[in-house]
């Protein structure tokens, strides 16, 4: 191992080019892997992002909204009764309604989030002040998206072009179909809700969806089916899911996933064959050195070391400067362009760049342990 | 002529498992290339195509909806201001609403129903069939023919005791990537009306506009949102543009095929290079011989060029096959134009970096043959 770490020491000194051109292939494919992932993520979770800023298990629908939180019109009397259900430890109410944000003469599309505090439906990470509170009126909370565009902790808005509040709070990003929220009690998404759909009336009675939270030790799988059961007796028919069922029945989530995650997973695999051609060329282009290095004495273990040691040093150089790409992108990028890097997509993409480097280096290990010295005379024998 | 084709063809038969491993690399870059520019345009197609590929002049939205189609409405009154409006020559109401539909008895699946009369100005053109006329005729986009909406299937609204025929197929006119079904205006005000019983009225989602040959659309659209404040009228393929999401999506596909075109020039540049380096003994045996420095070059280039014209014929076999073999909620097609651009970019870098890496080619001396090691 010291002879190998020795080897590619003294080769990175004298000529670096020659392990510096290869990674900087591998950098490019990196960032392009690191970019895609990054983008399918990022278009993820600027869909659901109002359903992840919640702690629940489960997420109590109407029957008739086929699972969209758009759609969803629950009657209170359900969400009341959910409550009493066995298993079930506290049930909110949360309803989603398109609007407008005016602020300081600016207009910009946001998602307005109607939401019962102190219960499973409220944000849980708040960054700045805090999250209004049942019944306040006129206050409202904003996320990371929106705070952004240049709204802080104090200021007024005004909601769907009529109501003004005041921002007492910012949570963080939990952008709804790539709009940010704007997050109220509810009797404000009522009364604003009332104003943007007069089709619907106003309806304090009815909320978009339940967000319940089950006891300790019961199984969300398990309580389902007796909420459902339950609200059937009064004839209240719903559909209970799991948190991460709600998340893919978001609009638009599952084609994300579908289309974009395929070709990501498409790019993928070519970076993965590139990533194993580019190791098995390295092999071919140091074959004459390696047989010059097996007639002077190394054996085929040193080789075989120098080999994956080579590797793992351009795979390490690639996946950091692919990352600081990426991440150098997506600072650079305008903000409409979803495309915001977490380091675990990051390490992920780093992982599965490894691995493919590993199955090329593999494949090279056969062809350096059939090195034969004397190819270092210049004719095979 | 003659030397320069045998010694590139020679090389690209001598090292097949190399020239299949380096056109196979360079075949799925390209075909991811231009697959991502395809299939980007067909789901930003397949999410705005209803207003992007829309007949009408103008439409006229709620100006609070901030061209969200789904938070507009607009007054059924400011018709007739809208009418009397001078350059417009015809305004007509459209209506669209999110349903669950089962096609011919089929699974349940989110719709997209439209209320737009057959002779209104934004009336989507029937390419198969007739418009939907009556009550319960139904016209439908064809991209969705896959789940069984063509002429003569039955669609029922799983809300209500509601049936509809489908007497006729559109193309390209689909809204928000889900089977988009466009019927009369007064059905669809009826069945809006059944699906939320507590409303006193059911307002229309924008106006479709037709203007007189001579007016400006620019000039209009200004005295619409003067007559009504509350109104916003634009082009529909500006609104399409401006849709939530559009824009995210369209970057990202943008972002993802610019970042996959660097990808191909960067790996299409390196291989040339490795190339050169790891052949500069065979080049010197080849000098030693009597070719010269611009023969050799001549034949690195003609590699290069071979090498690119396999990955592209690669990267149309891979697209045809995924075209073939893909879901239909993925709508790969293959693009002979799209496939040249990103070939001849692939070239391009491929004939730059080889021209680097072969100013050693040139420096050779012939000499070097008896010098370096095998």
């Amino acid at each position: 191992m010291r002879l190998s770490t020795h080897i590619v020491w003294l080769e990175l000194r004298r000529s670096p080019s020659r392990l510096v051109r290869p990674a900087v292939t591998l950098t490019v494919l990196a960032a392009l892997a690191m970019v895609l992932a990054s983008l399918v993520d990022t278009l993820d979770r600027r869909s659901t992002g109002v359903l992840r800023a919640v702690e629940a298990d489960l997420v109590v629908f109407n029957v008739e909204a086929r699972q969209q939180v758009l759609r969803s019109r629950v009657p209170r009397p359900a969400t009341i009764g959910v409550g009493f259900v066995d298993g079930v430890h506290e049930v909110g109410v949360l309803s989603v309604v398109p609007t407008t944000v005016t602020h300081q003469g600016d207009q910009l599309r946001a998602t307005l989030v109607g939401f019962n505090a102190r219960t499973p439906a409220e944000p849980v990470r708040v960054l700045e002040g805090r999250v209004p509170t049942d019944g306040e009126p006129n206050i409202a909370a904003i996320d990371a998206a929106l705070q952004r565009t240049g709204i802080e902790v104090g200021d007024r808005i005004i909601l769907g072009g009529s109501l003004e509040v005041e921002v007492v709070g910012v949570i963080a990003e939990a952008m709804f179909l790539q709009q940010p929220t704007v997050w109220v009690p509810p009797e404000v998404w009522a009364r604003t809700g009332a104003r943007a759909f007069p089709e619907r009336g106003y309806a304090e009675t009815i909320v978009g969806i339940g967000l319940v939270e089950v006891q300790v030790g019961r199984e969300p799988a398990e309580v389902a089916p007796d909420i459902v059961t339950e609200l059937a007796e009064e004839d209240l028919d719903v559909e209970v899911v799991a948190l991460r069922d709600a998340l893919a029945a978001v609009p638009g989530v599952s084609a994300i996933r579908v289309t974009f995650g395929g070709l990501v997973a498409l790019a993928l695999g070519v970076v993965v064959l590139v990533s194993a051609g580019l190791a098995l060329l390295q092999v071919d282009q140091d074959r004459v050195r390696n047989a010059e290095l097996r007639a002077i004495g190394a054996g085929p273990g040193v080789l075989a070391t120098t080999l994956l040691l080579r590797l793992a040093v351009t795979w390490a150089l690639a996946s950091a400067a692919g990352a600081v790409l990426a991440a150098a992108l997506a600072a650079a990028v305008p903000p409409a362009v979803p495309l915001a890097v977490r380091p675990a997509t990051l390490a992920t993409i780093a992982a599965v760049l490894g691995m493919a480097v590993g199955v090329g280096g593999a494949a090279g290990l056969r062809r350096v342990s059939s090195i034969d010295p004397a190819e270092a005379l210049g004719e095979p024998w | 002529m003659g030397a320069v084709r045998t010694l590139a063809v020679g090389q690209l038969r001598r090292a097949p498992m190399r020239t299949a491993a380096v056109a196979g690399v360079l075949g799925a870059l390209i075909s991811l290339v231009v697959v991502f520019g395809v299939v980007g345009d067909a789901q930003i197609r397949g999410l705005s195509g209803a207003l992007a590929a829309n007949d009408a002049d103008l439409w006229v939205l709620a100006s609070g909806a901030q061209g969200a189609l789904s938070a507009s409405r607009v007054e059924p009154a400011l018709l007739g201001t809208v009418s009397a409006v001078e350059g417009v020559a015809r305004v007509a109401p459209i209506g669209e609403v999110s349903v669950g539909v089962r096609i011919e008895g089929g699974a349940l699946v989110d719709a997209s129903l439209w209320g737009i009369d057959p002779g209104s100005p934004a009336a989507p053109p029937v390419i198969d069939g007739s418009p939907a006329s009556d009550q319960d005729q139904a016209v439908v986009d064809g991209a969705d023919a896959y789940l069984g909406a063509v002429p003569g299937a039955r669609l029922e609204l799983v809300a209500l005791p509601a049936t509809l025929h489908i007497v006729g197929l559109t193309e390209g006119r689909r809204f928000a990537s889900i089977p988009t079904i466009t019927i009369p205006y007064t059905r669809w005000v009826e069945i809006v009306d059944a699906l939320n019983p507590d409303s006193d009225e059911v307002f229309p989602t924008a106006f479709a506009v037709e203007l007189e040959p001579a007016a400006d659309p620019n000039e209009v659209a200004a005295t619409i949102s003067v007559a009504a404040p509350t109104l916003v009228a634009a082009p529909p393929g500006a609104l399409a543009a401006e849709l939530p999401g559009i824009d995210g999506l369209r970057s990202s596909f943008g972002t993802a095929a610019l970042v996959a075109l660097v990808a191909v020039a960067a790996v299409s540049a390196s291989f040339p290079r490795l190339q050169v380096e790891q052949e500069l003994r065979v080049s010197a045996s080849i000098r030693a011989i009597g070719a010269s420095p611009r023969v050799l070059a001549r034949a690195h280039q003609l590699r290069v060029a071979l090498l690119v014209l396999l990955g592209a014929i690669l990267a149309a076999v891979l697209i045809g096959l995924a075209e073939l073999l893909s879901p239909p909620r993925i709508p790969i097609t293959l693009e002979v134009r799209a496939l040249l651009t990103v070939t001849l970019a692939t070239w391009a870098a491929a004939a730059l970096a080889a021209r680097r890496g072969l100013k050693a080619l040139r420096a050779l001396d012939p000499a070097d043959i008896l010098r370096a090691p095998a």
